[in-house]
């Protein structure tokens, strides 16, 4: 998959809770490194569906650095 | 568990409240993002652009996004899927990462494919929950549909954006509309949901077989895929035979674009584009210029950000519709508004003596006409140089009135409100077609060459 690489920052609005959003990010950087390590094809599956349940979690604050899963 | 922080009215007040200068930064740079992914991964998208001669890298600023990248249109798509072996145009990711099909319903033509992904159904979905939210609506209510499951992607999302709020779904699929109604009163679902045309039919049948719905104990109606749910004529009609007072909420949809308006409680005759998961804006059909002039009616011109298998940017719906982008009507919603939902099509649009009549004005007239009800059809001709429509709409049940005397008040109503005469023709009741679907309302009997061509100054560009 591409990435965009030359993104400019992303604006958000006032209201957005910016330190949430940097603790989801980790979230899923998090979770992205356990479906590597993941001891089987069904817990692989399980957390890529939690991946999109969170991303659509980080689109709700206007986030677009990357803006669907697949986009890596 | 809802979240402590916000204000809990709304469903996401970060974005749904925004200043229109934060929501429009947001746009532009998802558009952009858009753009790239479309020019990397999407053939079709990628030669567009460079027909246009355009990289993604010239588009930085919205004058760029509205002079320098071209419209795309639905038979750029059309072509690419009749050559593509697997039957789909302007995909932009593999196969495997493909979920589910859907087509478009065929009304305006031939069936235009769509492939969508897990996330994409999800982020699809999502959108409903705003007005859901809006209209008190919360987790553990219930929703009744009105369908059989089949390929129009419309009721999918609505089943989506259900399952997204946590609503308990009832299927009534696979039964016939009698069972439906037996279904309603038993199961007592908080929300129904359908066309607008099957709610009244279904209150019919229920009458037929001497059941009240508005003592079924549903909460409030929802729909969409014709107008209906934003006229108030229609509305009135609903709220008195399903009991729902003003809890109707409709949904506007563009059959490649998914759901993408959705009404707020506080005002009936319209509804917000969801910005979270479009831009939309509307363009001076004759030069594509975008419409600045309040209350202009123009060509609804839309960038997806739930479509990333088969992107859709700066894509012409041809809908023609009022875009209010600030709106101000006490919801408290920042999101785009569209007063009256779509006004007509600018490929049927109808001229009658130098003057456009959109087919929402004239359904709007015909319910308040005493005597008439809501099943109608408008039926476009051209004769000598002349565009003409003849307006078929069917009788009230319950009327005394001579069907001769019907068509000469519908027709005077016309003529002072529209300002120019059509034709009418009042037939009994139970005569026109009822659909589950989307109805067909518009039968357009003119050829190619006698239809409008709206080319939004870009014609040749897009092809």
């Amino acid at each position: 998959m591409s990435a965009i690489n030359d993104a400019p920052p992303t604006p958000l609005p006032a209201a957005v809770d910016a330190e949430q959003l940097t603790r989801l990010l980790a979230l899923r950087e998090q979770l992205l490194a356990e479906r590597e390590q993941a001891m089987s094809p069904a817990v692989d599956r399980a957390l890529e569906m939690a991946d999109y349940y969170l991303f659509l979690g980080l689109t709700y604050f206007g986030y677009t650095e990357r803006l669907f899963p697949e986009q890596r | 568990m809802i979240s402590a922080q916000g204000d809990q009215r709304f469903w996401n007040q970060a974005t749904q409240t925004a200043s229109r200068a934060e929501l429009d930064a947001i746009h532009l740079d998802k558009i952009r993002h858009m753009v790239a992914w479309a020019y990397e991964n999407s053939a079709l998208h990628r030669r567009v652009y460079d027909e246009a001669g355009v990289k993604p890298d010239d588009i930085r600023t919205w004058d760029d996004f509205h002079h320098r990248l071209p419209f795309t249109d639905k038979p750029d798509y059309m072509s690419e899927q009749e050559t593509d072996p697997r039957g789909f145009g302007g995909t932009a990711l593999p196969e495997e990462h493909w979920q589910q099909y859907f087509h478009t319903t065929g009304t305006t033509g031939r069936f235009l494919n769509e492939a969508f992904t897990q996330y994409e159904m999800h982020k699809a979905g999502s959108q409903y929950c705003y007005s859901f939210w809006d209209f008190g609506v919360r987790p553990g209510d219930s929703a009744y549909f009105c369908f059989n499951f089949g390929m129009w992607i419309g009721l999918w999302s609505f089943y989506w954006g259900a399952r997204n709020l946590g609503l308990r779904i009832v299927s009534g699929g696979g039964v016939s509309s009698e069972e439906r109604v037996r279904q309603i009163l038993d199961q007592r679902p908080t929300i129904v949901i359908a066309t607008p045309t099957y709610l009244l039919h279904l209150a019919e049948v229920a009458r037929q077989h001497g059941h009240d719905l508005s003592k079924a104990g549903v909460k409030m109606l929802a729909g969409g895929g014709e107008a209906g749910l934003s006229i108030p004529a229609t509305r009135r009609q609903l709220s008195e035979l399903w009991g729902v007072g003003d809890n109707i909420m409709d949904a506007y949809g563009v059959g490649e674009a998914l759901f993408i308006g959705q009404a707020c409680h506080a005002s009936s005759e319209g509804v917000h584009v969801i910005e979270d998961v479009c831009h939309s804006y509307a363009v001076d059909p004759d030069t594509g210029e975008p419409l600045t002039e309040p209350g202009a009616v123009g060509e609804h011109v839309i960038t997806s950000y739930t479509h990333f298998a088969q992107p859709f940017i700066k894509y012409r719906t041809h809908d023609l519709v009022r875009h209010v982008p600030e709106p101000d009507h006490g919801c408290g919603w920042s999101f785009a508004y569209l007063p009256g939902v779509v006004l007509g099509r600018a490929d049927f649009m109808v001229t009658i003596r130098g003057v456009n009549v959109y087919p929402t004005a004239v359904e709007n007239l015909i319910g308040e006409v005493a005597g008439l009800s809501n099943h109608y059809e408008l039926h476009i001709t051209r004769a000598d140089g002349f565009d003409r429509m003849l307006v078929k709409v069917e009788a009230a049940p319950e009327t005394a009135l001579e069907h001769e005397s019907l068509e000469a008040a519908l027709g005077e109503h016309l003529r002072i409100n529209l300002g120019v005469r059509l034709e009418t023709q009042v037939l009994d009741p139970e005569t026109l077609e009822r659909y589950e679907l989307k109805t067909k309302r518009i039968f357009d009997h003119r050829t190619a060459d006698e239809r409008p061509r709206v080319t939004l100054g870009q014609e040749g560009t897009s092809k």
